[in-house]
């Protein structure tokens, strides 16, 4: 496993450096004129030093060159200036990666734990009404747009009852932590940096704006780990050995949980990998619906306004999160199932 | 795990709950605190740097200038640092409009307590001066006080930094030199000496952009621009060492400690795209005519955030947790007027111009591939040449093809002015007398069949008219025109094209597009600030245009002036340049009447609207003030407080309403 693991981990640098050089291949369909704007913004009197911009910034020389000029100050740990959102990369990587992997904890667990348990239910359950509604929810869950969805809950939870707000804060927390230099923000998470802080009411205010942008992902994802787990769980439940264990007299409790269950989990695995590294990644339309920021509004801004190291500095952390990501996947697969054996 | 007993409770439980607890939301949340949601957030908060709107809001808050817009008013202000407005009548501006006295005010403090002097104010204008950063705004300074042309730069085509000046009276002059001695001070008098005569100066000085005035000590103290010494190599040197900082590397970035103004800066997370100001206790009414205007500071913080997701910030406003937002499109007011708790004030000048931009030459980039929606290239019914549009017939059945009124009425839901030229009517200068081109099909169709002497009739063409996407003002602009235009002849084909803003830009500045859609916002309220950009080889799209390829260009004409006498130009370059440095007033009006006669002659562009300003807020907001010229509303004087009584002096200022009728 070890050599396997290493192998997948040598691939890294080599999928990476061929990403990178593909979105410098397809900056070159952009003429130099329409990259300098990224430098323009909407300021367009800027427009007037397009020529002085493109020049200081090297967007008119050969594509390779330019790639060499960037893959270089990255070697140094300068992975270039992110201008759609007024900081380095790597700072815009650290500071929008917690909203991130907050939302993706608080979704994770309900994603999963929900996810399987009405799966194997609705499977326990073949053709019986939990099944059937196990079913229309997984299909009105995966087809309904997260936008809408995110929106519906925005509209009652925020617009009609004030529950919630937008954003990762209440403005009474936002304007009492703006000078308080006693509060330590340690991970940028502010549920975690509330507990850390002895801070209850941050803990609770955090939790409160995490609920909605989680249930907006969790459901909608929940639906495919439903549906994943429900035909999995099914081929599952007709295999000989969930027979044979049966006839064995076992309990169907035992049957379903350590034999049948067991099994169904691969592909969900694979699905669960995926679907979080996404979540790691950043996800666009939910963070802009409830103004939770992470690393989806960053890409967002970065390929909307042609930010390239932005944009690169991106692609670059999110590769490296879906290598890394097949590679845990693949190793579940030999935790779960002990025949599997990675070479 | 619930059983699915349990689970039914639950959604039960829930959906009583949902059902009958009713909705929460106190008249006035958080008291102290404004919230203001925009779509953006600033780009940097260096007064030196910032020329964006949403930055200017902020700074406008931090910092003050020497004066103040009186309220919403777009051209008269009060004095903040100053002691008074200058006038040529009280002395403090010279006969000959060089030179502008400005005595300083005592007792005004900076946020560390240091006193504001007239050296700081020197130092705060020549700092923006020497900075200097591409696209900034500098060159409002430096245009009039060192290089006496527009849109000047410290830097040469090849982006060098000039050693000496390179036009106007100061032309050989040292680049130090220059700038040194623009600005003098004497006691607390601060004197600005200019290379010509420029009537909208206190504009500059008061718009914010490139003009706060910062604290000296704390700037040099936190690594800035240390002033000039005296020592030329020296003042040389460090001119070079902080010309053109790339954005992060300006001193006042992020930083707050150099304030001025009514507010300080807490924090800015460009993460979550939040600025946090708080009450600067040094700070005091400076004032009489200020108070006057804008009463006391009244609150304890200011928010801004920036919220992308129009549903998000209209839903923050209704619930009472944000208390001024941005709302796109216009037409999103007359869904949300009847909102309770929510107060629109309305038809507030606005002093943004769009039109249908025509691109007098696009043949090199039709010879080079690089042509976008020109069809064939060709006047063959399937594109256009490169020169289509240098014939007055062409554009002039165009702007007769263009249903102004229709766009005023379905899109902006009457929130519009008609516009006959770029002076639009909320500027100085606009001459009511001069009517636009009229909508009127027959006479289009007169002009298009003149046109290339009758061979764009015959063969008809296809043309792209492009516009930035998710514009719906300029969507339905080119809709209008596209559907006009081949109602007269069905071989007339005009493509409404979106183009992301980023490329459509692109695309402006090689000049690769025959026909757009675009518009201005003032750098300063003037005439000229606009004409320039429509009817000048160096204006912002008559450049990239190539206006200089028209006839009517270089016509010349002689204006009569009403002070007598009477003034002979070469071409619309010279027009408005005189026009631009002519002191007296009403021989301003005289050319720039004469600049929009020949606007509307040559069919320069296709006028399409001037939409009036609006802000949106609860009604819990007191005494917010939208200024037209900014963009943005000042909040100096703001309270928070159920039902809170808006500023009507202000809004009937500049002829706005309060849609909840309260003005």
């Amino acid at each position: 496993m070890v050599a396997f693991i290493i192998r997948r981990l040598i691939m890294l640098p080599v999928v990476l450096l061929a990403a990178t050089m593909l979105i410098f291949g397809l900056m070159q369909f952009l003429s130099p004129a329409v990259r300098v704007t990224l430098f323009i913004g909407q300021n367009i009197n800027m427009a007037r030093d397009a020529d002085r911009l493109i020049q200081q910034y090297g967007l008119d020389r050969p594509v390779w060159e330019q790639w060499w000029t960037w893959i270089t100050s990255v070697f140094q740990g300068n992975f270039g200036f992110s201008k759609s959102v007024n900081m380095p990369v790597l700072d815009a990587l650290l500071s929008f990666l917690p909203a991130t992997l907050e939302l993706t904890l608080f979704t994770v667990a309900p994603m999963l734990l929900g996810g399987i348990w009405l799966g194997v239910l609705a499977a326990k359950h073949q053709d019986k009404l939990i099944d059937h509604l196990a079913r229309v929810f997984s299909v009105i869950g995966w087809s309904l747009p997260n936008f809408i969805f995110g929106l519906f809950l925005l509209m009652f939870f925020y617009g009609y009852w004030g529950w919630v707000s937008d954003g990762r804060l209440s403005v009474t927390n936002t304007v009492g932590l703006g000078g308080d230099l006693t509060f330590i923000r340690h991970t940028g998470m502010w549920t975690l940096d509330g507990l850390l802080n002895g801070r209850w009411d941050i803990f609770w205010d955090a939790l409160k704006h995490l609920i909605l942008p989680s249930i907006t992902l969790a459901f909608l994802t929940m639906a495919l780990i439903v549906r994943v787990t429900r035909s999995s769980m099914l081929n599952s439940l007709r295999e000989d050995y969930v027979t044979t264990a049966r006839a064995k007299g076992l309990r169907e409790k035992d049957v379903i949980n350590k034999h049948a269950k067991r099994n169904a989990m691969i592909p969900v695995a694979t699905l669960a990998g995926l679907l979080i590294a996404g979540f790691l990644g950043g996800v666009i339309v939910t963070e802009t619906v409830f103004n939770f920021r992470g690393l989806g509004y960053w890409f967002a801004q970065a390929a909307t306004q042609l930010d390239f190291p932005g944009v690169l500095g991106f692609t670059v952390f999110n590769g490296a999160l879906i290598v890394v990501a097949n590679l845990v996947v693949d190793i579940m697969y030999a935790v779960i199932d002990p025949r599997i054996r990675l070479e | 795990m619930f059983s699915l007993k349990t689970l039914r409770y639950l959604l039960s439980g829930l959906l009583v709950a949902l059902i009958f607890v009713p909705a929460i939301g106190q008249d006035v949340n958080n008291p102290g605190t404004l919230v203001v949601a925009r779509i953006s957030q600033p780009e940097s908060l260096d007064p030196a740097w910032n020329f964006d709107t949403a930055s200017n809001e902020v700074l406008k808050h931090m910092y003050m200038n020497l004066f103040e817009f009186e309220g919403a008013s777009v051209d008269s202000f009060v004095p903040a640092i100053a002691v008074e407005v200058p006038t040529v009548a009280n002395g403090g501006i010279s006969a000959d409009g060089l030179t502008y006295n400005i005595q300083i005010r005592d007792g005004l403090k900076f946020a560390d307590g240091e006193d504001i002097t007239a050296e700081d104010v020197e130092y705060s204008l020549e700092r923006t001066m020497i900075i200097d950063r591409a696209g900034g705004p500098a060159f409002l300074l430096n245009d009039i006080m060192v290089f006496g042309v527009a849109f000047s730069s410290t830097r040469d085509g090849d982006g060098n930094l000039k050693s000496t000046v390179d036009s106007g009276p100061l032309e050989g002059t040292s680049l130090v030199d220059a700038i040194s001695n623009s600005i003098t001070v004497d006691g607390n008098t601060v004197s600005f000496h200019l290379v010509q005569p420029f009537p909208p100066f206190l504009q500059v000085l008061t718009g914010g952009t490139g003009s706060p005035i910062v604290d000296t000590e704390f700037v040099i103290a936190s690594g800035g621009w240390p002033g000039f010494t005296g020592d030329a190599a020296a003042d040389a040197e460090n001119i070079a060492a902080y010309n053109n900082p790339d954005l992060g590397q300006e001193t006042l970035f992020e930083l707050g400690g150099a304030e001025s103004g009514p507010f300080t800066l807490v924090s800015w997370d460009r993460t979550t795209g939040e600025v946090l100001l708080a009450a600067n206790e040094n700070w005091v009414v400076p004032s009489s005519e200020w108070g006057a205007v804008f009463g006391e500071r009244q609150l304890d913080n200011i928010l801004f955030r920036e919220v992308f997701e129009n549903a998000t910030r209209e839903l923050g406003l209704q619930q009472g947790e944000i208390d001024v937002i941005d709302v796109q499109p216009a037409a999103r007011l007359d869904e949300i007027k009847d909102t309770p708790g929510v107060r629109i004030y309305d038809q507030i000048p606005g002093l943004s111009y769009d039109s249908i931009h025509f691109n007098f030459n696009f043949q090199d980039s039709i010879n080079d591939g690089t042509a976008v929606g020109v069809g064939s290239g060709q006047l063959d019914g399937s594109g256009v040449p490169g020169d289509f549009f240098q014939d007055a017939n062409v554009r002039r059945g165009f702007a007769h093809a263009f249903d102004q009124q229709t766009v005023i009425n379905d899109v902006l839901n009457g929130r519009s002015t008609t516009a006959p030229t770029a002076v639009h009517p909320g500027l100085p200068f606009h001459d009511p007398n001069v009517e636009g081109i009229r909508f009127d099909l027959a006479a289009a169709t007169e002009s298009l069949q003149a046109a290339f002497n009758g061979a764009v009739w015959e063969n008809g063409f296809t043309v792209d008219c492009i516009y930035n996407d998710g514009n719906v003002r300029r969507q339905v602009a080119c809709e209008v025109l596209a559907a006009n235009l081949n109602e007269i002849n069905p071989a007339f084909v005009i493509n409404p094209s979106p183009t992301p803003f980023s490329v459509f830009l692109g695309q402006i500045i090689s000049g690769v597009m025959p026909l757009y859609s675009l518009g201005w916002s003032p750098d300063f309220v003037d005439a000229g600030n606009f004409m320039d950009q429509w009817m000048t080889t160096g204006g912002f799209y008559s450049g990239f245009n190539e206006i200089g390829r028209l006839t009517e260009f270089s016509e010349g004409g002689v204006v009569s002036l009403p002070g007598g006498g009477e003034v002979q130009y070469d071409n619309w370059d010279e027009l408005l340049r005189l026009a631009f440095a002519e002191p007296d007033s009403g021989n301003r009006q005289a050319l720039y009447t004469e600049s929009q006669v020949k606007f509307v002659e040559a069919t320069v562009a296709i006028s399409l609207t001037n939409p009036t300003d609006f802000e949106v807020t609860r009604d819990s907001v007191g005494n917010i003030i939208r200024n037209g010229s900014l963009s943005a509303s000042l909040l100096h004087g703001v309270f928070k407080e159920a039902n809170a009584a808006p500023n009507c002096a202000e809004v009937n200022r500049v002829g706005g309403v309060t849609l909840d009728g309260s003005c």
